[in-house]
């Protein structure tokens, strides 16, 4: 089964970007495989290359990958209540990346521990770390989650769906942290999100995946008020409108995700696309140049194949 | 803490009061009383004697009283073999089945724990499906089988062991193996499904997200979440393993309590079966409790008491 099917992208220095899309379109997957955090002998990766900086990764022993995990690169989970151990302290966890990665001795680590909890703006910072997990709520159990993949200072932080989870003020809550700490510090942020609405206000790229593929790829503001690619405008109708009549229907888009196992030879969303043809049903179309700083994948857009 | 610790040791005498009356209870269902204290050949004048004696013939609630009374005062009966208070005769030998079943308990630990991690950690492998099959050998096994084939092997073939009785180390491995390997089995079991469900937790990937190695994760993160399960099962075991103990002091002629209370039984010498229950249940007790609160140290999840 092909839970990513030749994806390609890019991300600055201290940018961030949100890769967005439904559930099962290979978000998440994608993501996990380029720092190798899935089990290995139930995936297989391959790709032309994988670069961290000047480094490419994707040849990296495990242990030399095992030096950028936590360190250079932290990633932060959906589920905050399961992605903490119940049987160490919260302190004891927070401070594990910098015993794995530094010589730094305890005593020092726990300091460090409670600056980034105070930059998790978590009250009672001391008090926190001689706690367990199942004695915080998720906000909280979320801010430490963010703490510890903050603490060795890394160049990208990945967010797995970190909201999904939590209760939408919470959830706000969240958003404005990863927002404040962006601005302080210079640190790369890859986004994953199936809800549109979050990246909105928070990355500056977005990259739209649909049943393992990139299907557009552009600035965020772009992709809000200039999507190019079918299933994009399709996502952008179906957000219910606070300003629009109340007795009007909520648009979706008809059909279902393709079968991973069997995935078509042609686009993997003509067969609900508005705009599909014979072409879109026979050949799938590549990621492709519309402008400077936008991308798609669609038929429609190459010049002289659909007229 | 110490609040709970006062109440679980004040269920103590709860629980020894249902033992020593569930023994009150068998006695009387099992036909006459009276004809444990008897020989075979007993007249019908003679054994009306005895029951007059011993107080069967009482209405039920005054034997019940007086039984209660005199297992207060442990006093429950003179032994028929040896003439003295039965309850004297126990203590002494009550150390015997304490090494017996320590030394099966760390075994069955060990050996346990050992089959049940590599079991784990080579799941789907030819070790897996190796450690696997010997680990439901030696649950399916009994006891007494295991101990005859044991002394079959290592005393009569090989001259290794010695097949009964006490005294130097070697003594003690056979009856200690033999006790131990059922227990080693369940232990092996439990670890192996406790393992393989903490692996598949999110939290070990965050760990391993931080950049640790599969070492750190085992030790760390794995292990104590997979000891609270395996302490349990050890925890419940250590009832079985004393009362098995009996099983193969019978065949080891090992000197400990058990063997002790099962010849006993076949000499229907019915004070030292009741002396020995009641110290047995005793020791099951105290051992729980302290498992207990071993278990809660091992989990920060459980609060003990209200």
């Amino acid at each position: 089964m092909k839970a990513v099917n030749g994806i390609s992208y890019s991300l600055r220095k201290g940018e961030a970007l949100g890769i967005v899309g439904e559930s099962g379109c290979g978000k998440s997957v994608s993501v996990k495989s380029v720092i190798r955090l899935l089990p290995p002998k139930s995936v297989r990766i391959s790709a032309d290359y994988i670069r961290f900086f000047e480094r490419d990764i994707l040849d990296l022993s495990t242990r030399e990958l095992r030096k950028i995990l936590g360190n250079k690169i932290s990633m932060v989970f959906q589920d905050p209540m399961n992605s903490l151990n119940p049987v160490l302290t919260i302190g004891r966890q927070i401070i594990e990346p910098l015993i794995i990665h530094t010589d730094i001795s305890k005593d020092k680590a726990k300091k460090k521990a409670v600056e980034l909890l105070e930059l998790v703006k978590m009250p009672d910072a001391v008090k926190i770390l001689e706690c367990y997990p199942h004695e915080l709520s998720g906000g909280m159990q979320q801010r430490i989650m963010i703490a510890m993949a903050l603490i060795c200072s890394p160049e990208l932080l990945i967010a797995d769906e970190p909201t999904t989870a939590l209760d939408v003020t919470i959830q706000a809550q969240i958003i404005d942290l990863i927002k404040d700490l962006r601005n302080s510090l210079d640190m790369a942020l890859i986004w994953i999100s199936h809800d549109l609405g979050v990246v909105a206000g928070l990355v500056d790229r977005v990259i739209v995946m649909y049943a393992g593929c990139i299907v557009e790829e552009t600035l965020v503001d772009d992709l809000f008020y200039h999507p190019k690619h079918p299933y994009t405008k399709a996502l952008l109708k179906s957000l219910p409108c606070v300003e629009g009549r109340i007795d009007k229907k909520l648009e979706t888009i008809s059909g279902y995700p393709p079968d991973l196992i069997q995935l078509p030879k042609g686009c993997c969303f003509a067969e609900r696309c508005k705009y599909n043809s014979k072409l879109c049903i026979e050949k799938r179309p590549e990621l492709i140049q519309v402008s400077d700083t936008h991308k798609v994948a669609c038929w429609e857009y190459v010049k002289g194949v659909k007229q | 803490m110490v609040k709970y610790f006062l109440y679980r040791v004040s269920l103590i005498p709860l629980i020894i009061l249902g033992v020593v009356t569930i023994v009150f209870i068998i006695l009387r269902l099992s036909g006459d009383p009276v004809s444990l204290f008897v020989g075979q050949d007993a007249t019908p004048a003679e054994i009306e004697e005895v029951r007059e004696e011993m107080g069967f013939n009482d209405p039920m609630i005054v034997q019940y009283g007086k039984y209660l009374g005199d297992v207060i005062r442990l006093d429950f009966g003179n032994s028929m073999r040896y003439g003295v208070p039965a309850f004297n005769l126990l203590p002494k030998r009550l150390p015997a089945t304490l090494q017996l079943a320590s030394f099966a308990l760390f075994i069955s630990i060990f050996i346990g724990i050992l089959f049940g991690t590599v079991s784990a950690l080579k799941q789907g492998t030819v070790l897996d499906a190796i450690c696997s099959t010997i680990t439901l050998i030696g649950q399916g096994a009994p006891v007494f089988w295991i101990g005859v084939m044991l002394i079959l092997l290592f005393s009569v073939k090989l001259k290794l062991l010695p097949a009964t009785g006490a005294g130097g180390i070697e003594h003690l491995i056979l009856p200690g193996f033999t006790l131990g390997i059922f227990f080693a089995a369940r232990v092996a079991r439990i670890t192996r499904a406790a393992i393989l469900d903490i692996i598949a937790q999110q939290y070990i990937w965050t760990a391993r997200a931080k950049g640790a190695d599969e070492k750190r994760v085992f030790t760390l993160h794995i292990a104590k979440n997979a000891a609270i399960s395996v302490i349990t099962i050890i925890g419940l075991s250590i009832p079985s393993l004393i009362g098995g103990a009996v099983m193969t002091e019978a065949i080891f002629n090992w000197p400990g309590i058990g063997g002790f209370i099962v010849t006993a039984v076949f000499n229907r010498d019915y004070a030292i079966v009741q002396a020995g229950v009641v110290i047995l249940a005793m020791t099951v007790a105290v051992t729980n409790i302290v498992v207990d609160f071993i278990y809660c140290y091992l989990d920060p999840r459980i609060k003990l008491g209200r």
